[in-house]
């Protein structure tokens, strides 16, 4: 069976007696007992969670260990901003060189807890193990933990998470993991940032896990990106809790790679508490993204909202799968969900699947999907102006993605960003749409 | 400057004529306007001076400045001078009107091959422009056409016209859903670039915008063909007993 020589691969890899702290080591063990009753999800598309995912390709990838390792790395983009917290996570461990981590926040790792080892009782119960094989699985192989505490509320606090795929081991795994907590009353940007240096002939397999704990009326601007290429597979993760009056505004980009998902969700747990998802995902080729977008509003007057916008192209495919949950006593809620896609092939593909489900009475919610192709009508307009059919397709393109770059709010992201932008999209495949 | 000969038109899809045999030919400098009830193809003889891909021309030639024009593309008649204010200006997300003008004069200099301008260069035209038509500045900061009036759109339209600055300018009912007051900067605006190198085609529903802009020639377009041509007073006779009267007299 397909999923036993999964199982074995990653055996290889799992190290019961690592050197964590107990608890932690509690929630690793947990991670392969939940991974070994599962597997890896079905191939055959019977499992929910992962309908549209096609875990063939990967079957055929062995997947070895990695290794701490010093690597100078060509990347600059954050080198200017030494006044944040830096936080570089090299091939799942965590690069305390390259790091920056100032006196205002706390780090330890699950070697050594010493001030955070209270945190290790919050550790795993964000992200849980049964709740997804992957978690399971990054939980089992997690290298290094990292557990971090922002408790600074009279300044804004700046945190960078840099997740590193550095291409020096072929068809390498990592899994990194980590545990931010917001102490009350906090406000804090976070930027989240993966970058892949493999090349196309190197397969690998990152999975990381973050956990965010936001106690009551801390607020949390989340910025990530996710710039992807060639033939690796990421599937990402981020768990929220919220307590009473926090905001977590979130807004991401993915730039697919073979293999992509980004997987977020969080539970408003404590009144008055608000969470944003927007986002941005591009495919081309034969890429594969899944957003996997969801909020579960557990207590009353809480207010949610998701906002996706996708634009595919070549033989892409791009799932959008938007679950909003409502129990019972979150009475007062509010939950507004959208997902809008381009379509600039043909051959390109989107599943979009926005879903309330709705227990309480007194709640105010909508819901819409759309996927269209380049307006003609536009693309005219422009055209009359002057601008020829390529650049005013690109101009739409650019002009449809722009409302959500424009939601970064962060100078140096918007203008690498646009950069990004402007040198991809006159170079997607967009073959036979017009 | 334009030379229409019995244009044909009709939609890939159907093979009913929408453009039934149009004549029209414009000197440099004349203000032409044409008239005519709704679906008389007035807004398809714009567009397929303009060049959009919807159309296919069965028969006939359109000739401009000598160039018969008939298979060049929409940026390459810009280009060569020819400007159409939209009768639906499209909303286009994430693109603003300073960014769009900007292309469209670079590709214009860039396929004369001239110097381009500098973005302080073009953003100080583009500033006297927004002002001399008395356009809110926010405006032009947002997406194209987005949260716009029918008002200000159509300012917009002739906004672009000034800083487009061509030597043909086909207006497509830039007139209806404005009020007096947006009426007359539109006019003003226009009557402003009155030139004897420039000439305009406005295309209209009702004479009232031809009061502030005089034509020299009135045409009036009944069921994709000019049934009638004349000056101004042509104009005041449909206002004064509509377009029936004309249609039964070409019945008799
Ligand atoms: N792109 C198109 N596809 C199909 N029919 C069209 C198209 N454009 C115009 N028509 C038809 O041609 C006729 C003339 O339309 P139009 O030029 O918009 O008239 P006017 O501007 O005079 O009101 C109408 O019957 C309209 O439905
Ligand atoms: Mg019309």
């Amino acid at each position: 069976m397909v999923s036993d020589i999964i199982l074995n691969r990653f055996k290889n890899l799992y190290e019961p007696n690592s050197k964590f702290d107990k608890k932690i080591k509690e929630i690793k063990f947990d991670g392969w007992k939940n991974f070994n009753n599962h597997g890896l999800p079905p191939s055959d598309h019977t499992s929910e969670l992962w309908k549209y995912t096609n875990f063939s390709k990967l079957y055929n990838s062995e997947f070895s260990k990695t290794s701490k390792k010093d690597l100078e790395l060509e990347f600059t983009l954050f080198d200017k901003r030494k006044d944040w917290n830096t936080i570089y996570i090299v091939d799942g461990f965590y690069d305390e060189k390259k790091s920056i981590i100032s006196n205002e926040i706390v780090l330890e790792n699950a070697l050594n807890l010493k001030n955070l080892k209270y945190l290790s009782n919050q550790f795993g119960s964000i992200a849980i193990n049964s709740e997804n094989e992957m978690i399971a699985l990054n939980s089992s192989l997690m290298q290094d933990p990292i557990l971090v505490s922002i408790r600074n509320s009279n300044k804004i606090n700046n945190l960078q998470i840099i997740i590193v795929n550095s291409g020096e081991n072929s068809q390498s795994s990592s899994f990194p993991r980590l545990f931010v907590e917001f102490s009350p009353n906090t406000k804090s940007n976070i930027v989240e940032m993966y970058v892949n240096f493999a090349d196309n002939t190197n397969k690998n397999l990152t999975v990381p896990v973050i956990e965010y704990f936001l106690r009551e009326k801390s607020e949390v601007s989340h910025k990530r990106i996710q710039i992807d290429q060639g033939n690796s597979y990421y599937f990402q993760f981020d768990r929220i809790l919220q307590n009473e009056e926090s905001r977590f505004k979130s807004t991401s980009f993915s730039f697919s790679g073979l293999l992509s998902r980004y997987d977020i969700h969080s539970d408003l747990h404590g009144i008055n508490s608000d969470c944003s998802f927007h986002g941005l995902y591009i495919t081309d080729k034969n890429q594969h993204q899944e957003n996997e977008i969801s909020t579960t509003h557990s207590v009353e007057r809480c207010s949610s909202d998701q906002m996706f916008k996708g634009i595919l192209a070549g033989k892409s495919r791009a799932i959008f799968s938007g679950k909003v949950l409502v129990k019972k006593n979150a009475q007062k809620t509010r939950a507004f969900q959208k997902d809008l896609n381009f379509l600039l092939s043909k051959a390109a593909e989107v599943d979009t699947k926005p879903s309330l489900e709705i227990y309480a009475d007194d709640v105010e919610c909508s819901h819409g999907a759309t996927a269209g192709n380049i307006d003609k009508n536009m693309l005219f307009y422009l055209q009359s102006r002057g601008i020829n059919k390529d650049q005013a397709t690109s101009m739409l393109i650019r002009g449809f993605a722009q409302e959500i770059i424009e939601e970064f709010q962060d100078e140096l992201l918007i203008e690498y960003l646009e950069k990004l932008l402007d040198e991809k999209i006159p170079n997607l495949d967009i073959e036979g749409i017009m | 400057m334009l030379n229409v000969k019995n244009l044909k038109v009709k939609v890939a899809d159907n093979n009913e004529l929408i453009l039934n045999g149009i004549d029209l030919s414009v000197k440099k400098g004349e203000i032409h306007a044409i008239m005519g009830p709704n679906g008389s193809g007035k807004s398809t003889f714009a567009n397929v001076l303009a060049g959009k891909p919807d159309y296919e021309i069965v028969e006939g030639e359109i000739y401009f400045l000598s160039n018969l024009i008939n298979e060049l593309l929409p940026d390459e008649r810009s280009h060569m001078g020819l400007f159409l204010a939209f009768q639906y200006p499209s909303e286009i997300p994430g693109v603003r009107s300073f960014q769009m003008l900007k292309a469209s004069i670079d590709a214009k200099k860039e396929y004369y091959k001239e110097k381009k301008l500098s973005v302080r260069e073009f953003a100080k035209l583009y500033d006297s422009k927004v002002k001399e038509m008395g356009m809110d500045i926010e405006l032009t900061k947002r997406s194209l056409n987005f949260g716009f009036s029918g008002g200000e759109k159509k300012k917009n339209e002739i906004l672009q016209l000034s800083i487009l600055d061509p030597t043909l300018a086909i207006l497509d009912e830039t007139d209806s859903g404005l009020d007096v007051d947006a009426l007359r900067t539109v006019a003003d605006g226009v009557n402003a670039m009155r030139s004897v190198e420039r000439s305009f085609i406005i295309v209209t529903h009702y004479q009232r915008i031809l009061n502030y802009i005089v034509p020299d020639f009135v045409h009036v377009l009944v069921d994709g063909k000019i049934v009638k041509s004349g000056t101004k007073d042509l104009a005041i006779d449909i206002e004064n007993n509509g377009y029936e009267k004309i249609i039964s007299e070409l019945g008799s």
